[in-house]
């Protein structure tokens, strides 16, 4: 028996009148071939459009207190009907601008319209669905191939970084004779800025692997209290570099939250290494870990240079390397942050920052303590 | 306790980090040969029974995965040490690496002269265990 394939229409009106004269001429439609189903109520078609139930939708101008135009314009992208042909009383020119305006793919006035017509505006309607969703293939095609590029060139850029490092490294540990200071002060200069390129790539690398969504959590029972002194004691020794200290303060309970360790270890660490860099000698660090009802908070409190006002809002973008008074000895890409608030998100948490100019920073890290289904 | 001296075999295509990785290596006084694919380094670990191998994952002819397969560490050589040495790190090869019986994966970047011969200390003392 040959397979009978319908396009499925769901027409929204409140009117039954309504969908009993459109279905009569729907039947005559024969290409496509259609099947009109109806619904009365906003609230039931809202429903049915998110799941995207139908094949094309037909909806009334006017439907109780709402316009169905609200289906447009209430709604999240991935939920408005797609494609969709707006039906009205009377033709308005206003409303049919604000239609297509909205991504309606055809127009009809109500009574105006006989098989014929609705055949071709069913035929467009669903060509243009078509099309929309190639281009968008073909964007999606498009950035991937992007994420590719960024991935491939960052590998690439690191083997002659490592074999600079290597290098300079035999050359600093005395392996071809004795240096003198000056000639030992330069090649750590060397050394260090290759260190900083060496740094950069990898950031790139996350980053990348973030934005194309690539990063796969393994969340598990974490203890923050021991994965934080941990990472402080790790962070430690380039604070005592700074002439800084770093103190931990666990909570008095235990602190377990639901995290992929891993990548919540490079969070902190990250997080610990900023309030380092942009604070000055004799000041203290303190990471303090704290247990809620849901989460666990950790905050990370430095006395460093703060950051101002109007700058808050622009830390957690990409490449946002914000200027003050240590910035340019520091050093940085401006990824870090993005990164950590990317990361911090795909687990639920949340990431917060207090600040004054010249009074210290506190970033506060929120992380789910159990697994919610 | 006398330690043994490790023989060492580096695979390694990029020809400006082979070098400098057989320098280092042997400066530091261990008997180290150097491969540029996974199938002339199954050659040579056959020619000369390697205690640690410091293996790329991106090699022409041969890859590290294939070297892997090949060399079958867990069956046929349970007492060689692989450390996967890769500036690639994807997850999925580090993965498949460890469960064909690679030890360990360090990112080469971050593998500074001084480390290296640290890795092969640590490799060692590990063992004596
Ligand atoms: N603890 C902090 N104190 C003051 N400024 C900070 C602190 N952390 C971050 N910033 C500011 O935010 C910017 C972005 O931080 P980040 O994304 O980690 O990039 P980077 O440190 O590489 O510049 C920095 O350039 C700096 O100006
Ligand atoms: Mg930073």
């Amino acid at each position: 028996m040959p397979a009978v394939s319908y396009i499925s229409i769901l027409l929204v009106d409140d009117d039954k009148k309504e969908y009993l004269s459109t279905n009569r001429l729907v039947k005559r439609v024969t290409e496509p071939k259609c099947k009109l189903e109806w619904c009365s109520s906003f609230e039931k078609a809202k429903e049915l459009i998110a799941q995207h139930s139908h094949d094309l939708y037909m909806i009334d101008y006017k439907l109780g207190e709402h316009s169905g135009m609200d289906l447009l314009r209430m709604v999240e992208p991935d939920k408005r009907p797609e494609p969709f042909i707006l039906l009205t009383d009377v033709a308005d020119r206003t409303i049919e601008r604000q239609a297509l305006k909205l991504g309606a793919s055809d127009y009809l006035v109500k009574g105006a319209f006989d098989a014929e017509l609705l055949s071709n505006s069913f035929n467009y309607s669903l060509g243009r669905k078509q099309a929309e969703a190639q281009r968008f293939e073909h964007l999606i095609e498009l950035n991937q191939a992007k994420d590719e590029f960024i991935s491939v060139a960052s590998h690439q850029l690191r083997t002659p970084a490592t074999g600079v490092k290597q290098y300079i490294g035999m050359l600093l540990d005395g392996m071809f004779g004795e240096l003198t200071p000056t000639q030992e002060a330069v090649l750590l200069k060397a050394y260090d800025s290759n260190e900083r390129q060496l740094r950069i790539v990898s950031d790139l690398l996350k980053v990348a692997r973030v934005d194309a969504g690539k990063v796969i959590l393994k969340e598990a029972e974490t203890d923050m209290n021991k994965l934080l002194a941990e990472v402080a004691s790790e962070e430690s020794e380039i604070a005592r570099k700074r002439g800084q200290k770093i103190k931990l303060k666990p909570a008095s309970k235990p602190a377990t939250a639901w995290v992929d360790k891993d990548t919540i270890r490079m969070v902190f660490e990250n997080l610990i290494d900023n309030a380092s860099k942009y604070s000055r000698r004799d000041t203290t660090i303190e990471v303090v870990v704290r247990v809620n009802k849901k989460s666990v908070v950790v905050k990370v409190i430095d006395q460093g240079v703060g950051i101002e006002e109007e700058d808050l809002s622009k830390l957690f973008e990409k490449f946002s390397r914000i200027h003050n008074p240590l910035s340019t000895q520091a050093g940085g890409s401006g990824l870090g942050l993005y990164w950590a608030k990317k990361v911090v998100d795909l687990h639920n948490g949340k990431i917060e920052v207090e600040s004054s100019p010249g009074g210290g920073t506190t970033f506060l890290v929120h992380l789910p303590r159990l697994l919610y289904k | 306790m006398t330690e043994k001296e490790p023989k060492i075999l580096v695979v390694e295509d990029d020809a400006s980090l082979n070098d400098a990785y057989k320098t280092i290596l042997l400066s530091a006084g261990y008997d180290t040969r150097t491969a540029f694919n996974g199938k002339e380094a199954l050659k040579l670990a056959k020619e000369s029974q390697p205690d640690i191998i410091f293996l790329d994952l991106r090699m022409p002819v041969l890859d590290g995965i294939g070297f892997l397969r090949a060399y079958k560490p867990k069956t046929d050589h349970p007492d060689v040490k692989i450390i996967v040495f890769s500036n690639y790190d994807m997850q999925q090869e580090v993965d498949e690496a460890y469960e064909l019986g690679a030890e360990r994966y360090v990112l080469k970047a971050w593998a500074s002269p001084k480390e290296l011969i640290k890795i092969v200390k640590d490799t060692m003392a590990n063992d004596q265990e």
